[in-house]
């Protein structure tokens, strides 16, 4: 479902360079992503975000995702079959939408840190009019 | 609208009985989903973690403030402790220390449909360690039913 071609993809990057660190940051969807369906979490070191990240997700000011919501809940890994990847969130309106992220890394002890990179995917729809 | 709370539960002694309250927004009209993790803040060989008992750690309830009604007992442990320990009765969905990137299937919450009258739901925690050392936390994620007239997940 989520590669389907009239699905609007947004991939936002957060670097993550200091271990314990929250990093903040602030996205835009695209212009014509009128409802949000879904998001997906992928990293260049999964481990590192499966062990170690949380975050807190906003669009628009309204809350998707608490504080300390781990990332792992919202990862897929190779056994699930690609267009189940997405984590669905049902149909939130999202009309110029902003996308807020608070990524915090934790110690782990099954994860020693290294500079990593988290993607956010964002899957959207067009409002037919 | 669905929205999630989660309640952090600290344990740093053997044998320690937690009691604790989670506060819910008075627009909360439902549990529907429920999730428990639980993450050690040390490191140890798995076999040690094992030989010490560390396949099941601890057991919780949790349970409706007005009516007392336990809606929720289970006993819990680290889920990659518990594979090593006999692989043959994991569970469906079981993520394994290294294997969790090809195995496993699709995290989902654990479906439930609680409906709240008061805005606590109580919870007790009983580790079962004897003099091992003990240091991890159990976190608690409660999927909520909210009424709301905004945008609905």
């Amino acid at each position: 479902m989520s590669y389907q071609h009239h699905i609007i993809k947004d991939r936002f990057d957060i670097q993550v360079t200091n271990p314990n660190e929250v990093t903040k940051a602030t996205f835009e969807l695209d212009k014509h992503a009128d409802l949000l369906h879904g998001i997906a979490i992928t990293s260049d070191s999964e481990p590192s975000v499966y062990y170690r990240g949380s975050q807190k997700i906003q669009v628009n000011d309204q809350e998707l995702f608490p504080e300390d919501f781990e990332s792992k809940l919202l990862m897929s890994g190779l056994n699930i079959s690609p267009n189940n990847r997405m984590v669905r969130v049902g149909k939130i309106a999202t009309g110029n939408g902003r996308v807020e992220i608070w990524y915090k890394d934790t110690d782990h002890p099954l994860q020693n840190f290294a500079p990593y990179r988290v993607t956010f995917y964002f899957f959207s729809k067009e409002m037919k009019k | 609208m669905r929205k999630f709370l989660i309640h952090t539960i600290e344990l740093r002694k053997p044998q320690a009985k937690k009691s604790f309250q989670v506060k819910l927004p008075w627009t909360a009209k439902q549990v529907v989903g429920l999730h428990i993790d639980i993450q050690p803040n040390f490191h140890a060989p798995m076999d040690q973690l094992i030989a010490d008992g560390f396949v099941e750690v601890g057991s919780i309830w949790l349970r409706l403030s007005g009516n007392r009604d336990v809606f929720y007992a289970d006993t819990l442990g680290f889920p990659y402790a518990r594979k090593k320990f006999d692989p043959t009765i994991l569970p469906q969905g079981f993520i394994g220390r290294d294997d969790w990137w090809l195995t496993g299937t699709q995290f989902s919450f654990l479906k439930m449909t609680v409906p709240v009258e008061s805005t606590l739901i109580e919870g007790y925690y009983e580790d079962q360690h004897e003099n091992q050392r003990v240091d991890y936390n159990v976190k608690l994620y409660l999927e909520l039913e909210i009424n709301d007239r905004g945008s609905s997940i």
